[in-house]
């Protein structure tokens, strides 16, 4: 006799590695509510805040999101243990960002090396790119979105947003990336005339 | 005209997203050296992929806020609305808890390390070790265990198969084929290595359900949760492990052996020794013949 509980521990590294690839975003909550108190335990332990501690999961979280879908990933060690060496490094860096003391033993461990050279995107201007973004209409978003982002091909880019076939959806990207040129130049132009 | 524009724009873009050959791109950034035009072209482009890159990581941000949001405020909200409800819960979980505590009396979670020398000393020093009334088979088990005096024989050798994440509760000494159980894996948030004695026992509690095979007894599950050992860095928040057929009027202690092994003690001396093993459907009795040629019986 054996009684299994089944939850979302048991969901298995692969299988959330490849709902992940396949664009699940259901498996970054699930993700997010799993690591949440190690993270937590650890930023609150090394100079940090619970709110701190949340942001932190979730730039770790975007980064795995990115590794997995858009690189050739290689999963070396069990997946929550590469969030939290993702977010160590983060923190790592914040702190340094900050100007505190980090202490050597802090700095070094056995798995940092699991995240080596993460990037940290937390200091994405947020405002003046949504702001682009909206101004392009939805379709548009979307559209360079699933190209630029997703790395998605154009038949398929096609078939998810109702366009009548690759070629048209081709044009349609051209004309949205035009729109996002144009503005992108005038904010350069203005920044020259600032400057 | 536009034509060239559009293969300037498809080179541009091939060369940001990274699907040209080493061959074209070294060319390319020749080329990009030499034309200050392309160079701008280039940069303009970088930037809107940058654009849309932040773009999408702010949607993702605020997924991910929303969804942390949103489950803060159901917990919450829950509370909130059922304010009497939360009240006559907790009164009932201490009435509850009274009772368990009252009927188990002996179960105490104990945090005990046990060294490499002295693997499972406590069985040692238990008051009713070796009764003459027991039974034959009692005597043998409590025998087997208390003859353990040469601190190179430990439990933990008897059966090496801790290599993975899961658990199994294996019955030992009486040799009775009755049920153990299992349960789930073990994972290590942290540290993807778990050293020595990481772990310790952080709570007990029961359950109600399931029935002791072969016994009229009614059955409990026993529910064991770990937290970290002396290393407060190592955090293992899934390691729960559930024992059915064992009561927990039953359970006298537990104890941490060697090589992250857990045992645990019944009142009547049966020991347990919860073991990682390559399957979860993997049961690994410890026989009397076992305990005998370990301890020299």
């Amino acid at each position: 006799m054996s009684t299994q509980i089944i939850s979302d521990r048991d969901l298995s590294d692969d299988l959330i590695i490849n709902q992940l690839k396949k664009g699940d975003q259901k498996m970054l909550i699930l993700l997010q509510k799993r690591n949440l108190s190690t993270i937590r335990a650890y930023v609150t332990r090394n100079q940090g805040d619970q709110s701190d501690a949340e942001d932190l999961l979730q730039e770790s979280l975007i980064i795995v999101w990115e590794k997995v879908r858009n690189t050739d990933f290689q999963l070396t060690a069990k997946l929550d243990t590469y969030i939290f060496a993702i977010s160590k490094n983060l923190w790592l860096k914040t702190l340094r960002k900050m100007g505190r003391m980090v202490s050597h033993s802090f700095e070094e461990d056995h798995y940092s090396h699991l995240a080596d050279n993460t990037p940290d995107y937390s200091d994405d201007n947020a405002t003046i790119v949504s702001d682009f973004m909206n101004k392009i209409g939805e379709t548009c978003k979307q559209l360079l979105t699933l190209f630029y982002y997703e790395k998605m091909d154009m038949e398929k880019i096609a078939a998810q947003l109702n366009f009548a076939n690759a070629q048209t959806a081709k044009a349609k990207k051209y004309q949205c990336k035009k729109k996002l040129e144009e503005l992108v130049k005038a904010q350069y132009s203005a920044q020259d005339l600032l400057q | 005209m536009e034509e060239t524009n559009t293969y300037r724009d498809e080179q541009i873009e091939n060369y940001l997203l990274g699907n040209m050959s080493q061959v074209d791109r070294e060319s390319f950034e020749r080329q990009i050296n030499n034309d200050d035009n392309l160079a701008k072209e280039v940069e303009i482009n970088r930037e809107i992929i940058n654009i849309i890159a932040s773009t999408k990581r702010q949607d993702l941000r605020t997924y991910l806020k929303t969804s942390a949001s949103e489950s803060k405020n159901i917990n919450s909200s829950w509370w909130a609305k059922n304010k009497y409800l939360s009240l006559a819960a907790s009164v009932l979980v201490l009435l509850g808890l009274s009772v368990i505590i009252y009927s188990i009396r002996g179960i105490t979670p104990t945090i005990e390390m046990v060294s490499n020398d002295k693997p499972i000393d406590t069985l040692e020093n238990k008051p009713k070790v070796y009764n003459p009334q027991d039974n034959e088979k009692e005597k043998q088990e409590n025998l087997a265990i208390n003859r353990k005096k040469d601190s190179n024989r430990n439990i933990e050798e008897i059966d090496k198969t801790n290599k993975n994440d899961q658990y199994v509760a294996i019955e030992n000494a009486n040799g009775l084929d009755t049920q153990m159980v299992v349960n789930k894996k073990m994972t290590t948030t942290s540290a993807p290595i778990i050293t020595e004695n990481e772990f310790v026992i952080d709570e007990i509690s029961s359950l109600n359900s399931g029935n002791k095979l072969g016994s009229q007894k009614p059955a409990q599950k026993l529910k064991v949760t770990f937290k970290p050992g002396n290393n407060p860095a190592y955090v293992y928040t899934g390691a729960d492990l559930i024992l059915t057929g064992i009561r927990e009027t039953e359970v006298e202690k537990f104890v941490n052996g060697i090589n992250n092994d857990l045992f645990l003690i019944t009142n009547d001396k049966k020991l347990y020794n919860l073991q990682k093993t390559q399957s979860q459907q993997m049961l690994l009795p410890i026989t009397k013949q076992m305990i005998r040629s370990k301890f020299g019986l």
